[in-house]
């Protein structure tokens, strides 16, 4: 915060006074944190294929809020949370922050598989750290981790999943952001008791307490639902909902189904047609109709 | 949240600098990391070439310079800060997309990347000419260098120069590809024969110094081998032309690097895959 602060757009805006005001978006005082503005960006999907990922969005994340991204594919929600921390280029379309925003937390690129996980770490926290805060923070990322001395100093190739897991998440919940963007985090579950998980826990909720928070909510939807107000739906790329996380996350499930149930359909006719109509059984495909894509249906055209 | 301004400017400096060296220092350990060539391979290219030459000077006493000063710290002085300039050019050149997974820290700038890196190789030539420098002294046992401060100032103004033409550069050839290819060829190749470092100024022929002086690194070299020694001659040789082009060369490469930057974030380069729209 110390940090940021200076870099906000509209010096009338006090980013501590409104934080402490609490998590009203409709505050008349509200401050827009993060601004995509009419953002397009595709991913590529196979060689030389594209898929779009979202299309002309735009989205304001204002001080305090808590925005959960819901979207279909868990991808897409990973990709569009990236893309508002501004680590993922945009394809077109302008994004502006305000304050710091963090990377997403419990993902780290920046790692190097050569270096020890005490050297980089090291590296985050002389980029990150306040001034004079230096060992403690890497005292604290090192706590969090849980990892002995002798095994933090080694490189972090010949770490296993978890430990670097932990690496990721304790690096990125060791200094403070304005606004805390929250990518899959594994290895960690928030309801557990586990005095390890308590703590991280703890440092979690001190970190986003009176500050922002977006969250990918791919594959942790309880843990979105917990900690999020607010929710957005990302439907066939572009926001179809923009308020209660439960309705996202329901819209989000609809579409899912009904996604399933069109290719399905699909799939179906398509065998149906090639095979003549009472040749296949109909409970026969139920296993493996969802792996039965383009690619599966081409040799029962040869087969014929 | 008032804060002095002079403070805030202070302690936004003391981050950039922070942020400086802790790149540098990454990329140290990530060398170490690679065994013990990482370190001394770096060494490797300007020792072999200084003993190539102390050889040819010892079997043919023919080659190089030494009645003004050591042989040896002759041939170095032109030998490191060159490859030096190479290597912080080079550096720049290729560093965006080397340390394109570093820019996932969104504090750390391309700028600062390459200024890290830059500051490394500044560092481990400086030590190599440190090193060689001592050794002479001790080897002669009486001072070798008679202006410290302007041997100093000329050896930081030639990584400069490697930074601001690289630098340049690598915007350019963002633009036009062409550009940074034949600039890297440049640098190793023609500039090698250029800069009065196997050869001493003064014994070129009046009407060929403008084919060695338009290069301002054989001023630099030049005027370090006369900041070592001040008897040592060096005609046609000038500190302002060296200078101007260190000035010039950083200031145009911030200036294009300044409006450019959001082109160094785009890693994937120019597009090549067609997009398919569904629709």
């Amino acid at each position: 915060m110390l940090l940021a602060a200076p870099s906000l757009a509209d010096p009338a805006a006090d980013p501590v006074a409104s934080g402490l005001a609490g998590n009203d978006a409709n505050d008349a005082a509200a401050v827009a944190m993060i601004e995509l503005k009419r953002a397009s960006k595709q991913e590529s999907a196979g060689v030389g294929q594209k898929r779009r990922v979202f299309h002309d969005l735009t989205l304001t994340l204002y001080q305090g809020e808590r925005l959960g991204l819901f979207a279909v594919n868990g991808e897409d929600a990973t990709t569009l949370l990236g893309c508002l921390s501004g680590v993922d280029p945009l394809d077109s379309g302008s994004l502006v922050q305000h304050g710091s925003v963090s990377w997403p937390v419990g993902t780290n690129l920046t790692f190097s598989g050569k270096l020890s996980g005490a050297a980089n770490a090291r590296f985050a926290a002389e980029i990150y750290s306040q001034p004079g805060c230096l060992d403690g923070d890497l005292r604290l990322i090192q706590e969090l981790t849980g990892i002995g001395d002798a095994a933090f100093h080694e490189p972090i190739s010949t770490w296993s999943g978890p430990m670097k897991d932990a690496l990721k998440l304790a690096v990125s919940l060791a200094f403070e952001f304005d606004v805390l963007a929250v990518g899959r985090i594994s290895g960690w579950d928030f309801r557990a008791i586990h005095p390890h998980s308590v703590r991280i826990r703890e440092l979690f909720e001190r970190r986003i307490e009176g500050r922002t928070l977006v969250m990918a909510a791919s594959g942790q939807n309880k843990l979105a639902l917990e900690y999020c107000d607010e929710g957005v739906a990302l439907v066939d790329g572009s926001l179809l909902y923009r308020g209660d996380p439960e309705v996202c996350l329901e819209l989000v499930k609809e579409e899912a189904q009904r996604l399933k149930y069109e290719r399905r359909q699909r799939v179906n006719a398509r065998v149906k047609r090639l095979l003549g109509q009472d040749a296949v059984d109909p409970d026969d495909d139920d296993s493996d109709d969802e792996l039965l894509g383009e690619a599966e249906a081409e040799p029962v055209t040869r087969l014929q | 949240m008032a804060r002095h301004p002079l403070r805030y400017a202070l302690s936004q400096l003391l981050l950039q600098l922070r942020i400086i060296s802790a790149v540098a220092r990454r990329e140290m350990e990530l060398r170490a990391a690679k065994g013990l060539f990482g370190v001394v391979g770096v060494f490797l290219e300007p020792l072999v070439l200084i003993g190539t030459f102390l050889a040819l000077r010892i079997l043919l006493r023919g080659a190089g310079e030494g009645s003004y000063m050591n042989l040896l710290l002759w041939l170095s002085v032109g030998f490191v800060p060159f490859f030096m300039f190479a290597e912080v050019a080079i550096k720049a050149i290729s560093g965006v997309e080397k340390n394109s997974t570093l820019y996932f820290y969104r504090r750390l700038r391309p700028l600062d990347s390459l200024m890290g890196n830059a500051l490394l190789t500044t560092q481990i030539f400086g030590l190599l000419l440190l090193v060689i420098t001592m050794a002479v002294t001790i080897w002669e046992w009486r001072p070798q260098v008679a202006a410290f401060g302007i041997t100093i100032f000329v050896v930081i103004g030639i990584a400069v120069l490697g930074f601001g033409v690289g630098l340049s550069t690598l915007i350019l050839g963002h633009r036009l590809p062409v550009v940074a290819w034949f600039v890297k060829m440049f640098l190793r190749r023609i500039l090698l024969w250029t800069s009065c470092i196997f050869f001493p100024i003064r014994i070129v022929p009046d009407q060929f110094r403008p084919w060695i002086l338009w290069n301002p690194l054989a001023h630099g070299i030049e005027i370090l081998r006369q900041s070592i020694n001040p008897a040592y001659p060096a005609p046609g040789v000038s500190g302002i032309y060296f200078w101007a082009w260190v000035i010039g060369s950083l200031g145009f490469g911030l200036f294009i690097y300044g409006n450019n930057e959001e082109l160094l974030y785009s890693t994937e380069g120019l597009p090549a895959a067609t997009i398919t729209d569904e629709d």
